[in-house]
């Protein structure tokens, strides 16, 4: 209950996408959690919301997407503060996603340098 | 407002006549104090006839005086020298006086009215002057004339008045001339009596026979008397025409700004139901039923719709026929003793709980191009009801309404073309985005993975990088070349090598592809697969059309799901087909799943990978080969079946051997 938050939750359907951002994100220094759409992550939050520092978010997935995921994340005082990374293919999604919460938009391919400086800013 | 003014006349033609005893104004030794007044038409100034009454005057060695404008009164001494009569000497003598109308008119006038005691010193002393002479006098007098001309209608009236009151004290014959042009209006009719009673005698301004003609005076009285009758009429006739002119003109109007076809309609049937004075009014769109003759009924006036509901739409029978055939208008005062009437089937006469219809109007509606629009019909109880009159206007109604009918296909047609271009846009817009997405997503893969081998100095990850880079860029590469198919498919530039295939082989290996992928999310594959099934194809393609079909079904089917593979001969034909137990597919949708660019949900979620092009392909190589594909679902979560009928013969339009 007393770890620290230093752990980055990275919601992607895609597994590729998904284990490499994993990887690269593991090589930094910082532990991962996974999440294949929005209602998986809302699952992770569930039991390890105190040790995540930064949710990085997809928003094209299926069965909860980034959209449903960020209201209900936003409707739970538990989980809203935690800060957001949009990840889309689309640009433009990704743009228009950045709301109150959502620190950055990025657009796939991703920029890793500022992916890392980004993540260093919050956990 | 019609000009009033005093027209010149034409006098200079009028041939000389003889002096007064056949002169319609009487004699001044007979009638001292006459107050006459001389009407003229068209004709122009009657010159004339007032120059014989001057002349009279002055052959008699009395005094004449003329009050008139300049060029009347070169008219009139041109009708006096005619006469004979010397006017210079008659001047000098003083037995000639010629005065300017609009001088001495307004050398009595005050604040725009003919003053009493002005007019006394101005026109009284001169009369009175000649009466102490012991002399008579004859005066012409056009300045009532000119105030009537200026409108100035009180004044002249009360000009008119001074003059009667004038000769109370002198003795006089008063002429006075109006132009009948300053009295074309209905409303000078009041006006035209009170000058008329301020006269002691009228002289009209047509040829008038002397006062002996008693009976030539009441030919030309019964003569006028007709003319005026045939003119009333005629004029009433005109206001009706224009009245119904500017009726059709109010509702052709209205019709014209009407793009949307039921109002325009309906208020076409309400007007010609209401100008026509029927009682119920229809109009029926010409939609005809190949199979039946019927017509669908649009648009009711004065009569609720439940009346025509339970009759159903009129088929085109004898009656009918004239006016959905375009042929003529059908105008009867009673429908019933048409001959045409009573002879179709199933009622031979309205039906039970028609409209009661007697008076029957029926006109067709014609467009532009000469197709029937429709037909408009009226109906009343009674009989005798429809003139030509009101059948004129409704074919004017009807000729107006074709317009408005034509104008609203039109914009209707560029509406719809409008409308799908922008869906066609929207489409291709939303595909594009889509590509660019899908074409990132293995990419974001494929470089993930290159920066992971970067920092894996360890080299634990290296085969896990390799792996998915592969992977992602064989998916990308599956992805391009379906998207240069569908462009070879569009332009038709798809070309296969047909060689004998063996079909079965063909989904074995097709399978042995899809079932790492179907494995990695717990669905089961079963075929069912002769040993094999020869026929002919491209091997490479048929493999791409199976392909295709099974990872659509892979991708469309929950983990823990069934897919089964099936291939038989029967009819000539093979039968190839996927089925599942996925998520379906909803009837809305079912039409579009082999349109290109159509994913059931990728507007919405892109919860589903890919450029929604695999089934596009697969109809289209289904074709290429001669055969067909299609879709089976009982809609959303019931699972789907696709199926592809090849033929086992060399080309499928050759006749089966």
């Amino acid at each position: 209950m007393n770890e620290k938050r230093e752990c980055v939750l990275i919601v992607e359907d895609d597994p590729d996408i998904r284990s490499a951002l994993s990887a690269l994100i593991a090589s930094a220094g910082y532990p991962t959690l996974e999440a294949e759409h929005g209602r998986e992550a809302l699952d992770q939050l569930s039991s390890e919301r105190s040790r995540v520092c930064l949710i990085l978010l997809d928003l094209f997935m299926p069965d909860m997407d980034g959209w449903a995921f960020r209201a209900e994340q936003s409707s739970d005082p538990e989980i809203a503060g935690i800060p957001v990374v949009v990840v889309s293919a689309d640009a433009e999604a990704a743009r228009r996603a950045v709301t109150p919460g959502v620190v950055a938009a990025m657009t796939k391919p991703v920029d890793f340098e500022r992916l890392l400086r980004i993540i260093g800013q919050h956990c | 407002m019609s000009p009033r003014g005093i027209r010149s006349g034409k006098l200079a033609q009028h041939e000389a006549a003889p002096l007064p005893h056949e002169a319609c104004v009487p004699a001044p030794a007979e009638h001292p104090r006459q107050h006459i007044v001389q009407f003229y038409g068209p004709g122009g100034f009657p010159a004339d006839a007032v120059g014989r009454f001057l002349g009279a005057a002055m052959g008699a060695g009395d005094v004449a005086i003329a009050i008139a404008t300049p060029e009347h009164r070169e008219q009139i001494e041109r009708a006096l020298a005619t006469f004979g009569l010397d006017i210079a000497t008659a001047r000098a003598q003083g037995r000639y006086l010629a005065l300017d109308a609009a001088e001495t008119l307004s050398s009595f006038m005050l604040d725009g009215k003919p003053d009493p005691q002005r007019f006394e010193a101005s026109v009284g002393h001169r009369i009175a002057a000649a009466n102490a002479d012991g002399r008579q006098v004859h005066a012409f007098g056009e300045m009532v004339a000119l105030l009537w001309g200026e409108q100035r209608d009180d004044a002249a009236l009360r000009l008119e008045e001074l003059w009667n009151g004038l000769a109370r004290t002198a003795s006089f014959a008063l002429l006075c001339a109006y132009p009948l042009a300053g009295f074309d209006r209905e409303a000078d009719g009041a006006p035209f009596a009170r000058i008329c009673q301020a006269h002691s005698g009228v002289v009209p301004a047509e040829s008038y026979p002397g006062p002996d003609a008693h009976d030539q005076r009441l030919r030309v009285i019964a003569e006028l008397q007709q003319k005026a009758q045939a003119l009333e009429a005629e004029v009433a006739q005109r206001e009706q025409a224009e009245q119904e002119l500017r009726t059709v003109h109010e509702v052709a109007r209205k019709l014209s700004t009407q793009l949307e076809l039921q109002p325009l309609l309906q208020t076409l049937t309400d007007a010609a139901t209401r100008l026509a004075g029927a009682a119920y009014g229809a109009f029926f769109y010409n939609a005809p039923d190949a199979a039946q003759g019927h017509y669908l009924l649009l648009t009711l006036s004065g009569a609720p719709r439940e009346a025509f509901e339970a009759l159903g739409t009129p088929r085109n029978t004898a009656l009918f026929e004239p006016t959905f055939s375009g042929r003529s208008v059908v105008r009867l005062a009673d429908v019933k003793r048409d001959p045409r009437f009573g002879r179709s089937a199933p009622w031979f006469g309205m039906p039970p709980g028609h409209l009661p219809v007697t008076s029957y109007l029926a006109v067709p509606v014609i467009g532009r191009g000469g197709q029937v629009e429709g037909g408009l019909f009226l109906g009343h109880p009674r009989p005798g009801v429809f003139t030509e009159a009101s059948e004129r206007i409704v074919v004017r109604l009807a000729a107006q309404a074709a317009i408005a009918i034509d104008n609203a296909r039109l914009y209707e047609r560029e509406r719809q073309a409008r409308a799908h271009a922008e869906a066609a846009s929207r489409a291709k817009d939303e595909f594009l985005s889509l590509l660019s997405h899908e074409l990132r997503t293995p990419l974001a893969s494929v470089l993930g993975w290159a920066a992971v081998l970067r920092s894996d100095v360890s080299g634990e990850r290296t085969a896990q990088a390799v792996e998915a880079i592969e992977r992602c860029g064989r998916a990308q590469a599956r992805l391009i070349d379906d998207l240069l198919d569908v462009s070879r498919m569009v332009s038709g530039r798809m070309h296969l090598e047909l060689r004998p295939v063996d079909l079965a082989a063909v989904l074995r290996s097709a399978l042995d592809t899809a079932r790492p992928a179907a494995a990695a999310r717990s669905i089961r594959i079963e075929a069912d697969l002769p040993p094999s099934l020869e026929l002919p194809g491209d091997a490479e393609r048929l493999e791409q059309m199976a392909g295709n079909l099974l990872s659509n079904a892979v991708k469309f089917t929950p983990p823990g799901g069934h897919i089964e593979l099936r291939l038989e001969q029967r009819d000539g034909l093979a039968h190839l087909a996927v089925s599942d137990d996925g998520r379906g597919i909803s009837p809305e949708f079912l039409p579009f799943v082999f349109e290109r660019f159509q994913q059931a949900d990728h507007a919405h979620t892109r919860s589903t990978r890919g450029l929604g092009l695999g089934l596009t392909i697969v109809r289209h190589l289904a074709e290429l080969h001669g055969g067909s594909a299609a879709v089976q679902s009982d809609g959303e979560g019931k699972g789907a079946t696709f199926s592809v009928t090849l033929p086992l013969g060399p080309r499928a339009s050759d006749p089966p051997r």
